[in-house]
């Protein structure tokens, strides 16, 4: 049926508009309901890392030990390298190899390996480099050099002492967060808050600025400042490596703290590890020693049950012991191996000389609950507090489980098992005049913006020994130090030295070892006007002639605590002893040799 | 009446349509020219800041970068091999050589082996003042205006009432007791001395106060023997 003119002129735009609408709509409803539709996504969204914060040291912001540095990672897109043509006006279009070349050239990179990675078009992402040169960036971001160069904008972490610190600061991993140490500790304070950019993109992928919806401005992390002061570090560990190295010792740790506060001025386990390539680290390397490592203290652990004994005024330092180990008295005492003594000895010989026998009985004398208490009191079995992670209590056995073996065994540090912090700790408080005052490593928590929202306050912990009974021990761990004494070598002219050795069998095999040990020495400095309380411990995994405390961890004291006094200026309190000078000679020779050890291994 | 009529005829003069519809469309030309020229701008001002936080962004990280480098490279270890590849061995100095300094405050810094030797000699000799920093009052002075303890026993003041006496004046006006101090001979200094610790002895027959070093508690001794 023909339509007449008029009604074809009127449906037929009709029509083609019902066949649009009807096309939109389908399209609309495929838009919008059909998932599998790609329409172009234009929105653009950028998150914007929070700065990670800064860890200082003792010497304030001018000395960082670690931080994050902006830094750029470059990726490779073969495929991109390929197909845009870049070329300078008025030039040719440049080839694939002299792009090759330009990128290789600014990265530093071997130049075939570059080209091999270029002609690899199945991965459109290869790493090439991260760099913090600002002339490479500006290279391989220029469109008109090269092509295909993906940057990325990251921060790296860094610590400026290398492998030094590495157990106190602790690494960050790939994803920007603390694993170990101060690091981990303080995740949640130093990673700070991650901003973010939302808004809408050209074609290009540019962000086009005037449709930013979002602009959340990232807050940087706080700062970390601790009590380390770096130059103490620095002598503490490298005293202590060539220690271990002159003694044969497998490992080794020291800790130097403020006498009067306890604060951590430097800690020191050796092996050690790279906080960057921390991956490669064995487990072994990454234990930090002073604190996450217990061991038993072998004799530093007399000075604990003398003081124990004098403080409840049940011996002072003049009383005499039987040195007969077979005293009816007594039950299984320990031996002093080939020493041979004076049928009696006094207390503050006892010390000096560091007799098993002696010391055995007054424990015995003293009876567990009180011993027990005694050590508790001075921290043995608890962890002492320090800003650490990972932090051991020890093992400090009820005294109520004690069998009559340990009574005799526990004053001479066995059936013990302690950690270097915690015998430091108890020194301090006998250097402190029997206050007990809390270990800290972190001195306070700055802001961004430069509030200090946390400021360490020293802390005491306790009285385990009264002010008489702390000095008295001083007064007899003077001798220890002293030519009669275990630790003659551990001398310093000019300063008082109060400490005392200990020399731990290992255990292997649940058996005493005959040939290997642990050698402590820990000592206070200088003992009239205590200043440093400074411990030093070798492990040896292999028999070796000096394994003694006197012997192996003594010298390498004095030769941190001369290193320490001197850079603290502290005053020589027997200055007497100083009038001919042969003590500075010492001094001098010790650094000309280290002067000399470092410019071997410079040549090397 | 026809006045007004000639009024209203006179103001009801009618513009024509095509002025109207022109005079609206220059407006709103005149508008969108304004608009435009006014985004425009925004535009350019906002590009112009984008930049310049880009460059600070920059700036700043370069300096982050700068003292990274500048913090690498003054590490001990760093410093230690810098000094060796010049051929010098540098450490802390001997105390016996150290320079005798003081502070601003006229106090001594510490770790000086000379005057750590002085003070080991001779603890009353002028070295010794500064070893010991006080405040600068001449020795004889200090001693005449020197307070008189607070707590005393009834009889021991009444017997040493005229020393205190003659102290009091000293004490309430320093300036009269500076300049009868340096008029008077040097002898006199040390007799006044005397007179004022006189009562001293007296007071040693009291009983001593106890020791300053804080006692453990009872308490806490005998809940954990």
């Amino acid at each position: 049926m023909l339509m007449r003119g008029e009604n074809l002129r009127f449906w037929l735009p009709v029509g083609l508009l019902a066949v649009f609408a009807v096309y939109t709509s389908q399209k609309l409803v495929r838009a919008h309901v059909d998932p599998s539709v790609d329409a172009p996504d234009y929105t653009f969204k950028k998150e914007l890392p929070g700065c990670r914060g800064k860890i200082f040291g003792a010497l304030g912001t001018e000395y960082p030990l670690a931080k994050s540095i902006p830094v750029w990672e470059y990726r490779l897109d073969p495929v991109a390298l390929t197909n845009i043509v870049v070329k300078k006006r008025g030039e040719p279009p440049r080839t694939r190899d002299e792009i090759v070349h330009t990128i290789a050239y600014a990265l530093g990179l071997d130049f075939e390996k570059v080209r091999k990675m270029a002609l690899n078009t199945k991965n459109r992402y290869q790493y090439l480099s991260t760099s913090s040169d600002s002339v490479a960036h500006e290279t391989l971001r220029d469109s008109k050099l090269v092509a295909g160069v993906i940057i990325i904008d990251k921060q790296v972490r860094q610590y400026f002492h290398g492998r030094q610190l590495s157990h106190v600061l602790g690494y960050v991993n790939a994803e920007n967060q603390g694993s170990a140490g101060i690091e981990l500790r303080y995740n949640r304070d130093l990673q700070g808050v991650p901003g973010k950019i939302r808004g809408m993109k050209d074609a290009h992928g540019h962000e086009i600025y005037d449709r930013r919806i979002e602009d959340i401005s990232p807050i940087p992390g706080a700062d970390v400042h601790l009590t380390i002061d770096h130059n103490l570090q620095y002598e503490a560990e490298f005293w202590l490596k060539q220690g271990v190295e002159e003694y044969g010792a497998g490992s080794g740790w020291c800790v130097v703290m403020d006498a009067r506060t306890a604060a951590v001025l430097a800690m020191a386990s050796l092996p050690d590890f790279d906080p960057i390539a921390y991956g490669k680290a064995s487990d072994e390397s990454r234990i930090n020693r002073v604190t996450n490592f217990t061991y038993e203290p072998g004799s530093v652990m007399k000075v604990i049950s003398v003081a124990a004994a004098i403080d409840s005024k049940m011996v002072t330092p003049g009383t005499r012991y039987s040195t007969n180990r077979y005293d009816e008295r007594y039950y299984k005492l320990p031996g002093d191996g080939s020493h041979v003594w004076e049928p009696t000895m006094t207390v503050k010989d006892a010390i000096v000389h560091s007799s098993n026998i002696v010391v055995g009985k007054i424990g015995s004398d003293l009876g567990p609950k009180r011993l027990w208490t005694y050590m508790s009191d001075f921290g043995f079995g608890k962890k002492t507090g320090i800003e650490l992670p990972g932090e051991e209590y020890g093992i400090l056995p009820d005294w109520r489980k004690w069998d009559k073996v340990k009574w005799s065994r526990a004053p001479i540090g066995q059936g013990v098992a302690v950690t270097a912090m915690q015998i430091c700790s108890a020194y301090q408080a006998i250097a402190n005049d029997g206050v007990r005052m809390q270990p800290y490593i972190v001195n306070k928590l700055v802001s961004h913006d430069g509030r200090e929202f946390y400021h360490h306050v020293p802390k005491p912990l306790g009285r385990p020994i009264s002010a008489e009974t702390a000095r008295k021990m001083r007064e007899i761990m003077l001798g220890v130090a002293s030519p009669a004494g275990t630790a003659r070598r551990a001398a310093i002219r000019g300063y008082s030295v109060a400490g005392k050795t200990g020399t731990a069998q290992k255990v292997i095999d649940r058996h005493y070892s005959d040939s290997l040990f642990r050698a402590t020495f820990c000592g206070i400095v200088p003992a009239s006007e205590p200043r440093l309380v400074i411990l030093v411990t070798l492990d040896f995994d292999t028999k070796q002639k000096f394994h003694q405390g006197g012997n192996s961890s003594g010298p390498i004291f004095k030769r941190i605590a001369m290193s320490s006094l001197r850079y603290l200026m502290v005053p020589p309190d027997r200055p007497e002893e100083l009038e001919d000078g042969d003590e500075e000679d010492e001094f001098d020779r010790m650094m000309e040799e280290r002067a000399k050890k470092h410019a071997e291994t410079a040549e090397n | 009446m026809r006045k007004n009529r000639k009024m209203s005829k006179k103001m009801s003069v009618t513009v024509g349509r095509t002025v109207q519809i022109g005079a609206v469309m220059v407006m709103a030309f005149a508008m969108v020219i304004v608009y435009m020229l006014a985004n425009s701008s925004c535009k350019h001002l906002e590009n112009r800041i984008e930049e310049k936080k880009n460059l600070i962004k920059a700036l700043e990280d370069e300096k982050e970068r700068e003292s990274g480098y500048l913090a690498a490279m003054t590490t001990p270890s760093k410093l230690d091999e810098a000094l060796l590849k010049h051929g010098l061995s540098m450490h802390s100095p001997k105390p016996s050589i150290q320079v005798v300094r003081l502070n601003s405050k006229g106090q001594l810094y510490p770790a000086q082996l000379s005057v750590a030797k002085a003070k080991e000699r001779n603890r009353t000799s002028d070295v010794a003042q500064y070893i010991a920093p006080r405040p600068r009052v001449d020795p004889a002075l200090s001693a005449v205006a020197k307070p008189r303890p607070a707590a005393q026993p009834r009889q021991a003041a009444s017997q040493s009432r005229p020393a205190a006496a003659s102290a009091r004046p000293a004490a309430a006006k320093p300036r009269q007791a500076v300049a009868q101090a340096r008029q008077a001979k040097p002898a006199a200094p040390a007799k006044r001395t005397a007179a004022v610790s006189r009562p001293a002895v007296t007071r040693s027959s009291t009983p001593r106060p106890a020791s300053r070093a804080p006692a453990r508690s009872t308490a806490s001794k005998s809940a954990r023997r």
